[in-house]
């Protein structure tokens, strides 16, 4: 994957900096004798170019004699919900389409493993949501992507990825989606083609007085036959699970 | 007369005391052990409140029998103490109205589960985090950090807000435009500002009503949607932001005008020059 450019490591020896650009921020990155000064720069509230004086202010990682930094994707922490607006699957249909999750950015130092994780920023502000009733619900955030039916409709950006979503709606009414939850802390994320691509979430619609059954799994033809995987799930629980994923909104929503 | 100590200082009694130290404090230190351990094995899954309780009936249960058994070892009889229980019950009964009236209210409340150790409440014009529920009273740590007690019957008789019960909360603005804003503007730009807000939730959506026609202004509500660890953070930056936007884009936050006339609209108000005493 050529393209992707804004992953991988970063060789500092110690004294230096580095500022790297992204779309909605800058990150500094300074190399201290055993430790990092990391900073970051937001776009929106800071208009000059920021100096790389200015990343020793940053929070400092006491981390060892390892000059490297790692810069990798992850998915967000927390499941997303979808405001489904446009798709109704008749029944005992089965619909896959796509949506872009946006991705975080990770900085590990000297290794990728999950102890040297050292700080995590979104690309992107990433709104808080709610999945459910306001008694009983879960937290979650909001997804403001299109659904697409095609993956060719997506142009690809190393800022997103591609979750595939399919679902089988075996139900005798048809399925109007109205909120959907992609638990994207359970899924891999992976590297096919120009995409950064999560695993397919599959879904059986059983009706609004049932509980769904989700599934994650890979297909040859969106993941390939050698899975790259960039980062593993979150939460590696479920991986066929029975969960509330659908949610029909109900009044108490809108009035007061 | 003469007092005769060896009746009471002698080798048995010693050795009767002896005996009821050595229980006291080998009971209690059992007690303890005995409360640990089942702390220690409840489930975590277990609330803070009932974990509590079960470790008070362990303490109480165990203290009570510590006391029959050094009465016993004492030699003294409880039978007389059943007998004038009646009287003694009436008496105490009397005498600890209050405090018998507490310990009930403080059952109902334990068992109408309505909050928990953690919660945080109000209670009148107060409001604190539930810091332990006693036989007698409630302790609240309040927000400034003083331990506030109140007595369990006025618990059960006050109208009481579970601030935490539910996970997400919404925080109400009351905000109030000049008569002469634009009310589709004020609604939108107040839309942006819930929208733009990370922490507010994008569902259920934020509430916007317009709700009076003010003294100064058009008053309107802005409730927005929050989990609730989130409280503070969306309290100031909401209003803060409230705040920015209006001035931005001109929007006139109106306040109370006070007009002072002298009799006369057409003449000036007199001032009076205090050093020279000249008008």
């Amino acid at each position: 994957m050529e393209k992707v450019t804004i992953y991988g490591k970063k060789q500092l020896e110690p004294g230096n900096s580095n500022l790297i650009d992204f779309e909605s921020f800058t990150l500094g990155i300074k190399r201290h004798t055993e430790g990092w000064f990391i900073k970051t720069f937001d776009k929106n509230t800071v208009e000059e170019k920021p100096s790389i004086d200015e990343i020793a202010t940053g929070t400092y990682y006491h981390t060892g004699k390892s000059n490297s930094l790692y810069l990798t994707p992850a998915l967000p922490a927390k499941p997303m919900v979808l405001k489904g607006s446009r798709l109704v699957i008749s029944p005992h249909q089965r619909l896959t389409f796509f949506v872009k999750v946006p991705l975080m950015l990770q900085l590990y130092s000297a290794k990728k493993q999950e102890e040297n994780l050292l700080t995590e920023f979104p690309f992107q502000q990433i709104s808080d949501t709610w999945f459910g009733e306001t008694v009983n619900g879960e937290p979650a955030y909001a997804l403001e992507s299109e659904e697409y039916l095609e993956i060719n409709e997506i142009v690809p950006d190393e800022n997103f990825a591609v979750c595939p979503v399919n679902i089988f709606n075996n139900d005798s009414s048809p399925l109007a989606i109205e909120r959907l939850i992609l638990r994207v802390d359970q899924l891999h994320l992976l590297r096919f083609k120009e995409y950064l691509i999560t695993s397919m979430v599959k879904l059986e619609y059983k009706g609004k007085d049932h509980v769904s059954a989700v599934n994650y799994g890979f297909s040859k033809a969106l993941h390939g036959e050698n899975h790259d995987i960039v980062a593993k799930p979150r939460n590696p629980e479920g991986k066929s699970l029975l969960k509330i994923n659908f949610h029909f909104i109900k009044n108490i929503y809108r009035s007061e | 007369m003469e007092f005769d100590f060896s009746k009471y200082f002698n080798v048995a009694n010693f050795e009767k005391l002896m005996w009821v130290v050595l229980i006291l404090v080998v009971g209690i230190a059992l007690i303890y052990f005995l409360a640990f351990v089942v702390k220690k094995l409840l489930p975590k899954s277990l609330s803070q409140q009932r974990k509590m309780i079960v470790q008070r009936l362990i303490y109480y249960s165990g203290f009570l029998l510590l006391a029959f058994i050094i009465l016993a070892q004492l030699n003294i009889s409880l039978a007389p103490f059943f007998g004038a229980a009646g009287v003694i019950g009436l008496v105490v009964g009397v005498a600890s109205q209050t405090s018998i009236g507490n310990i009930v209210s403080g059952f109902f409340l334990v068992g109408e589960k309505s909050f928990e150790i953690g919660d945080v409440i109000k209670v009148g014009d107060k409001a604190g985090v539930v810091f332990s529920i006693d036989l007698l009273s409630i302790k609240i740590r309040t927000f400034d950090n003083q331990l506030l007690r109140i007595p369990n019957q006025t618990i059960i008789s006050t109208e009481l807000i579970n601030v935490t019960r539910f996970p997400i909360r919404r925080l109400d603005f009351n905000v109030s435009v000049a008569y002469k804003e634009d009310l589709g503007r004020v609604k939108t730009l107040l839309e942006e500002v819930a929208k733009a807000n990370p922490l507010s939730l994008d569902e259920p959506e934020p509430l916007i009503v317009f709700k009076d026609f003010g003294a100064s202004g058009i008053d309107i509500l802005l409730g927005v949607w929050f989990e609730k660890p989130n409280y503070l953070k969306v309290k100031n930056s909401i209003f803060q932001e409230i705040k920015a936007r209006f001035d931005a884009e001109g929007i006139e936050i109106p306040f109370p005008h006070v007009t002072l006339y002298t009799g006369e609209a057409t003449k000036p108000f007199p001032v009076v020059n205090t050093t020279s005493g000249k008008k």
